[in-house]
């Protein structure tokens, strides 16, 4: 009887470790699964991470281009034609026997000629790197930009700002600045809006920056807007200065950015 | 008096127009008759014109038709034309585009007057007139080229040795008159000859001629440098 009874123990015994051998490995091949479905998933994350990145580079890299190809433009069509015919003018008037009157006319094309193409060159200077941010700060700067907006009329510019940016690192003040360009860009070419406020205030979070229109708006979930090389530069911008960006518009009811750095 | 060489000035610069067609008329035997701003001006001209003109001075970048557009135009209507190409732009690959296209002369805008005056006199009197750093491209694309066309120039019956002569003082810029009495044959006679030269090379020019010679070593860089 002892004999059979001890069996039997051994046997629940033998049964009871197999039965734990089975859950354990039952609950390793689980860990394995999901661990690799946590590493795959991941990945897969990082990979579209990757692809953003090299997105926002290309949008990076085009948008250098266009700006090169703009440069050289304006450099051929302004500086050098200008610079041509200053040339061709001063041979003129090496020219022997020329009278008063004509010596005269050619003097005044040189001079308004020089004049004609020292406007250009500060023009292209300006339209590379305002001088005032350099200078004056951001906020002389986005100053600045309001105030020319203003003047052409298509529409109005009211800008606050609560903080002062000398707190603010100074290589950021130049993402700033090309952030609110191309925002306001956008307003100007593609929202029909006459009022457009910029705000910005500081609180413990960090600094805010409001940037708003009252134009026609657009679908925030239609990933065409997103597609622009505005706001990729927007975006490229944004990640430099390792800040948030929330938009919120709907359409005909105006759009709001708000830049959380 | 002799008869005066008359240009039309092809550039998108009002300014620089009147200022070149200044320059030019100091000079008794240059007359400028007409001024168009791009291409399609010149074109507009040309198709109304009683008679065309001797020398096209072309500027290379213009709005509607650009001057490499409007040489390509004028190779097929006006073939007779010598177009000599005013550029701001003096880098290899524009100027080799133009010779490509059959242009007489190439120089840069901001070349002194006297450069232009004497490109625009040697291309009206022996058809093309290149200055040293023209040739030196011309001459340096040979290499880059295929050699299609250097079998047949291999071929002993390419040219005639007559050929060949006149080829040679062609590049030396001599005109017809001056070979004519350098190889004492009469003028006709070179004429043909330089018709068959342009046949058998495919120039639709002198300068055509030039540029084939030189590309296919049948003349040396030196040769014409040394006479420069």
């Amino acid at each position: 009887m002892e004999n059979i009874e001890n069996v039997e123990i051994i046997r629940v015994i033998i049964y009871i470790f197999f039965a734990f051998i089975l859950m354990g490995s039952a609950v390793l091949v689980f860990v394995y699964f999901s661990r690799k479905k946590i590493i795959e998933q991941k990945i897969k994350n990082r990979e579209k991470e990757i692809a953003h990145q090299k997105t926002l580079i290309n949008a990076i890299i085009e948008t250098q281009e266009k700006e090169r190809n703009r440069i050289a433009q304006d450099l051929h069509d302004d500086i050098s034609s200008g610079l041509n015919v200053v040339a061709i003018n001063c041979y003129m008037l090496k020219t022997p026997n020329l009278d008063y009157n004509e010596q005269l006319k050619i003097t005044n094309t040189i001079l308004e000629l020089t004049n004609k193409v020292l406007q250009s060159s500060r023009r292209i200077a300006h339209d590379l790197l305002p001088p005032v941010i350099d200078k004056f700060g951001l906020h002389e700067g986005i100053k600045e930009l309001v105030e020319n907006i203003n003047n052409i009329g298509q529409l109005q510019i009211k800008y606050n700002n609560h903080l002062n940016f000398d707190d603010l690192a100074h290589e950021k003040h130049l993402h700033v600045f090309r952030i609110l360009q191309e925002l306001i860009n956008n307003s100007l070419k593609h929202s029909e809006a006459n009022t457009i406020t910029i705000d910005f205030n500081q609180d413990s979070d960090g600094i805010k920056l409001h940037y708003s229109d009252n134009g026609k708006g657009f679908d925030v979930t239609n990933s065409v807007h997103k597609k622009g090389l505005g706001m990729k530069n927007i975006e490229s911008r944004i990640s430099l200065l390792q800040a948030k960006l929330t938009v919120d518009s709907k359409l005909n009811q105006g759009t709001h950015f708000l830049i959380h750095f | 008096m002799e008869k005066q060489i008359e240009i039309i000035l092809v550039d998108d610069e009002a300014l620089f127009r009147s200022g070149i067609k200044f320059i030019l008329e100091r000079e008794p035997n240059l007359k400028v008759v007409f001024e168009a701003s791009n291409g399609n001006e010149l074109l507009n001209y040309l198709k109304r014109a009683k008679r065309l003109p001797d020398i096209i001075l072309m500027d290379l970048k213009m709005p509607m038709l650009n001057g490499v557009e409007t040489t390509k135009i004028l190779n097929t209507l006006y073939p007779q034309l010598k177009v000599i190409a005013l550029s701001s732009y003096d880098t290899r690959s524009f100027i080799i585009n133009m010779i490509n296209e059959g242009v007489s002369s190439y120089i840069i805008k901001n070349s002194t007057p006297q450069e232009m005056i004497e490109t625009i006199n040697k291309v009206h009197q022996k058809g093309f007139y290149y200055n040293k750093l023209t040739l030196k491209i011309i001459n340096d694309e040979k290499k880059n080229k295929s050699n299609t066309a250097v079998k047949s120039v291999l071929d002993p019956d390419f040219l005639t040795n007559r050929e060949y002569q006149i080829l040679e003082h062609i590049c030396l810029e001599f005109n017809t008159q001056e070979i004519a009495e350098k190889l004492s044959i009469s003028p006709r006679t070179i004429e043909v000859h330089r018709n068959n030269l342009m046949e058998k090379t495919k120039s639709k020019n002198v300068a055509g001629l030039v540029v084939f010679a030189l590309q296919n070593d049948l003349i040396s860089i030196e040769t014409l440098l040394k006479m420069s």
